[in-house]
């Protein structure tokens, strides 16, 4: 278990990490008073999805695990300071942890996979704004558009930035948990062979 | 040196969060010195990249705001779609299947997006290249 400075925990995912979509108002709400317990909660559930999403921008793992952490303590000292008003995770984990992604590329002089369109000034959340680029980006929008509404319901509801698991999209949709990750797989794959397939270009 | 074996299997299943704790363990301690599998979860964390990107973009339809648009050729067949649901409208629909359409009515698919279940957040990106977080007036 690792654990952050600030006396957060990284514990392990376990049950008591896995909320249902009804309890993560509150425990939103708690972390924003400053409950420990809540945030360990809460950067259980979330940390992998940031790493991730450090990853798919170019990051090595453990770097990507570093930056993830550091982004999560940013947060902490922001709530602590009372600065954190709002709370959307993993979506602000994700922006928070980018920036300093980016940050870090800039000091180092390189640049950061996938930011193309990055644009610092730009108001919107990084999630908004062109990180990859248009071709591909047309690639996986052409692909979701070919797939049955409620293949797209289930990808606007994993991707969305919600922060819900797969039982709580399954629950949502009226799906198994199985089936949500077997159409999240399908779509996947074809991406992946589009991807390929550019590269082979 | 004893090599362990490859985890590309398992590499998609840690991207999108469908691993045990024990195996993510697993993945990330051979993809910190295996660099053809840091090289391909790389590429399985640029999928995920893609359609976060294309989702919160909102270039996937929204289920409440999807509109049709019906090309000439498809105007009869639309015409006489409509005349026959005229006809049959009291008939119980099934369930939605999965199966890919090219003519979809999200609409009638779609039920109401309700989701209370975040908070809204705010991140501010300066030109200087700091970040300003949900900061109070």
């Amino acid at each position: 278990m690792a654990n952050l400075p600030l006396g957060i925990a990284l514990v392990p995912v376990d049950g008591s990490a896995q909320t249902t979509s009804n309890d993560v108002n509150d425990l939103g709400a708690r972390a924003l008073r400053g409950d420990e317990a809540a945030w360990n909660v809460l950067v259980a559930r979330h940390n992998q999805r940031v790493v991730v999403a450090l990853l798919g921008r170019g990051l090595p793992l453990e770097r990507a695990k570093d930056i993830a952490q550091e982004a999560w303590l940013r947060l902490l000292e922001q709530q602590r300071a009372g600065k954190l008003t709002e709370l959307k995770l993993p979506a602000l984990a994700i922006t928070q942890a980018t920036f300093l992604a980016l940050d870090a590329a800039r000091r180092d002089n390189r640049t950061l996979a996938l930011t193309d369109g990055f644009d610092a000034a730009d108001p919107r959340p990084l999630s908004e704004q062109r990180l990859i680029g248009e071709e591909r980006l047309a690639r996986a929008e052409r692909l979701l558009a070919k797939c049955s509404p409620s293949a797209r319901e289930v990808f606007s509801l994993v991707y969305g930035g919600g922060g819900l698991s797969h039982a709580d999209v399954a629950e949502r949709v009226g799906l198994s948990v199985q089936r949500v990750r077997q159409i999240v797989c399908e779509v996947r794959k074809e991406l992946r062979r589009a991807f390929e397939e550019d590269g082979d270009d | 040196m004893i090599e362990r074996p490859h985890v590309t299997s398992m590499l998609e299943s840690y991207v999108i969060g469908a691993l045990s704790d024990a195996d993510v363990a697993r993945v990330e301690a051979h993809v910190v010195s295996c660099s053809a599998c840091a090289a391909s979860l790389q590429r399985e964390a640029e999928l995920d990249v893609a359609f976060e990107a294309v989702v919160s973009s909102q270039r996937v339809p929204a289920r409440s705001s999807t509109t049709v648009k019906l090309s000439s050729s498809m105007a009869l067949g639309a015409a006489l779609a409509m005349a026959a649901a005229m006809l049959l409208w009291l008939v119980p629909r099934g369930d939605d299947t999965h199966a890919p359409s090219t003519q979809e009515t999200p609409s009638a698919h779609w039920e109401e997006n309700v989701d209370a279940s975040t908070f809204t957040a705010s991140l501010d990106l300066q030109a200087d290249g700091a970040s300003r977080l949900g900061v109070k007036d």
